[in-house]
């Protein structure tokens, strides 16, 4: 994250992670499961705690190959190919 | 000044009790017990150790003093936390918030931590305030977070302006998150330059650079709008210019988390008492001249300056005792401050007694968040007994603090602080 953020707005890492990061022990506060999502890249310890980014309830890794998909679908409508339809003649 | 070690069972007898929260005045005793307010009333305690005689004497909450400078770490030839906890007690103050331009700055928790626990065993309540930016460059925000996790009161690179503004924004909007205000000593670097008194008559005639009005009140606008924009929590150090009282005033119709503060020094004295080159004298922001002292008196009547704070400023006989150029700046200010307050608010200016102990009390403990609920049962005592009708001659004897960088010397002071009762100790005046 730390392509987003501002001129010296955070502190230090340290800071940012006692403050704002993802824990374990901050997503087991909460009642419901939660899906852990994280566009990358990751600063594990930081923003994000390994355990967490690793776990069964983290979809990163599906997150990111959808998001190359997208991405692909999008480039690919843009660049003006018109859908085929398979019954023309 | 001797301080000791409050007895078991401790009689107050026969005060005049003001509670400045309660805007009530009573004459009555307190009994304390192992340090705390057992009881208030008329009372007939037979197994009492010891009693204080307080007939003729006013006794209302400790003063709380939220600008204080006690050098510690770094340098202890000046003032430690103990030295400066000694000076609080003799102006009757029990309770102080110390700034972080000490070596190394307080800009980390580690630091803050350092001050909390070396000031655990000493009589008066120590509060740091932590570095806005680290190393008070100017540049990067401190770990704010991690240091009002750790017991920071609020953040301030005083001493030095934060001058740039994208900076003072970015530090308004992070300080949100923790509640607590941003204290800017304003001063317009640029503006200032080399100034080594107010710009004016006097500066020209005596052939000292002047540091004009301007550089102070541009920057307390700036840091007014900037709250405002960002609806952070800012309080203005040391105010001294009529102007910046206008803005304070002006903003503070507008929007509501503002707060000031005023010095003795500033209250007391122009720029004229500095004809003799008073090295004592030299400080900043600079002492103004008598119009600006008319708009702080002024300021503080109508409401829009809040609280008296010292920016006790501790300096070695060396780095005064010089030429006026190459002098320190800042002048201590703990021990002085209720004989030259009352005297110049009230003796001068008809403000009530009961309304210069509220600018000393809880004005600066609401500001800082702190509690001013203090003539309670049960409460630790937190108080100060002093004589208003005292007039005395302030000398170097009075002075408590290692530094004795005091222009109130051989002043003529009205009021005086005879007990000051903090964390189970009792500082006796000589």
């Amino acid at each position: 994250q730390r392509e987003r953020m501002g001129i010296g707005l955070v502190p230090s890492n340290r800071e940012y992670r006692r403050l704002f990061g993802v824990t374990s022990e901050r997503i087991n506060r909460r009642k419901k499961e939660l899906v852990i999502m994280h566009p990358g890249p990751m600063n594990r310890g930081v923003e994000i705690d390994s355990q967490v980014a690793d776990s069964d309830q983290a979809i990163i890794l599906d997150q990111v190959l959808n998001g190359v998909a997208s991405r692909m679908s999008i480039l690919y409508l843009l660049l003006g190919v018109k859908e085929e339809n398979t019954n023309e003649g | 000044m001797k301080v000791n070690k409050l007895d078991s069972k401790v009689l107050l007898k026969n005060a005049t009790i003001i509670d400045p929260l309660k805007e009530s005045q009573s004459k009555a005793d307190i009994l304390l017990v192992e340090g705390k307010i057992a009881e208030i009333g008329k009372i007939q305690e037979l197994d009492v150790i010891t009693t204080v005689d307080c007939s003729g004497l006013i006794l209302t909450h400790g003063f709380c003093d939220l600008h204080v400078h006690f050098r510690d770490p770094g340098n202890g030839d000046k003032e430690t936390l103990e030295s400066g906890s000694m000076s609080a007690l003799a102006g009757g103050f029990t309770r102080v918030c110390t700034m972080p331009n000490t070596q190394p700055t307080v800009d980390n928790p580690e630091s803050i931590n350092y001050i909390i626990e070396k000031s655990k065993p000493l009589p008066v309540h120590i509060h740091p305030i932590g570095s806005v930016t680290k190393g008070q460059q100017g540049v990067e925000l401190s770990e704010m977070g991690l240091m009002h996790q750790a017991g920071a009161v609020a953040f301030s690179d005083d001493g030095l302006p934060i001058q740039n503004g994208l900076v003072m924004r970015k530090a308004l909007e992070y300080s949100r998150m923790f509640g607590v205000p941003i204290i800017n000593h304003a001063e317009d670097e640029c503006l200032r330059a080399d100034g080594l008194m107010n710009e004016g008559k006097v500066s020209t005639r005596l052939g000292l650079v002047g540091n004009p009005s301007i550089a102070e009140s541009i920057m307390v606008f700036r840091d007014l709008k900037l709250a405002e924009l960002t609806g952070a929590k800012l309080h203005i150090p040391h105010v001294s210019t009529a102007d910046s009282v206008k803005y304070i005033n002006e903003m503070k119709n507008a929007y509501d988390k503002i707060t000031a503060e005023v010095t003795p020094h500033h209250l007391f004295f122009n720029d004229k008492h500095l004809e003799d080159y008073n090295t004592n004298l030299k400080v900043a922001p600079p002492i103004r001249d008598s119009l600006s002292r008319e708009a702080l008196i002024k300021g503080i009547k109508n409401g829009t300056i809040d609280c008296i704070a010292t920016d006790h400023a501790p300096h070695t006989v060396h780095e005064k005792e010089t030429t006026f150029d190459l002098a320190s700046c800042g002048l201590i200010g703990l021990e002085s401050c209720f004989g030259v307050v009352k005297r110049i608010l009230a003796d001068e200016e008809g403000v009530s007694l009961i309304d210069i102990i509220k600018l000393l009390t809880i004005s600066p403990r609401k500001i800082m968040g702190f509690d001013n609920n203090l003539l309670e049962i049960g409460k630790e005592a937190e108080l100060v007994i002093l004589d208003d009708e005292e007039r005395w001659n302030f000398q170097e004897k009075n002075i408590e603090s290692k530094s004795k960088n005091s222009p109130f010397i051989n002043q003529d002071l009205s009021g005086r602080v005879k007990y000051t009762i903090s964390n189970g100790q009792i500082a006796t005046s000589s």
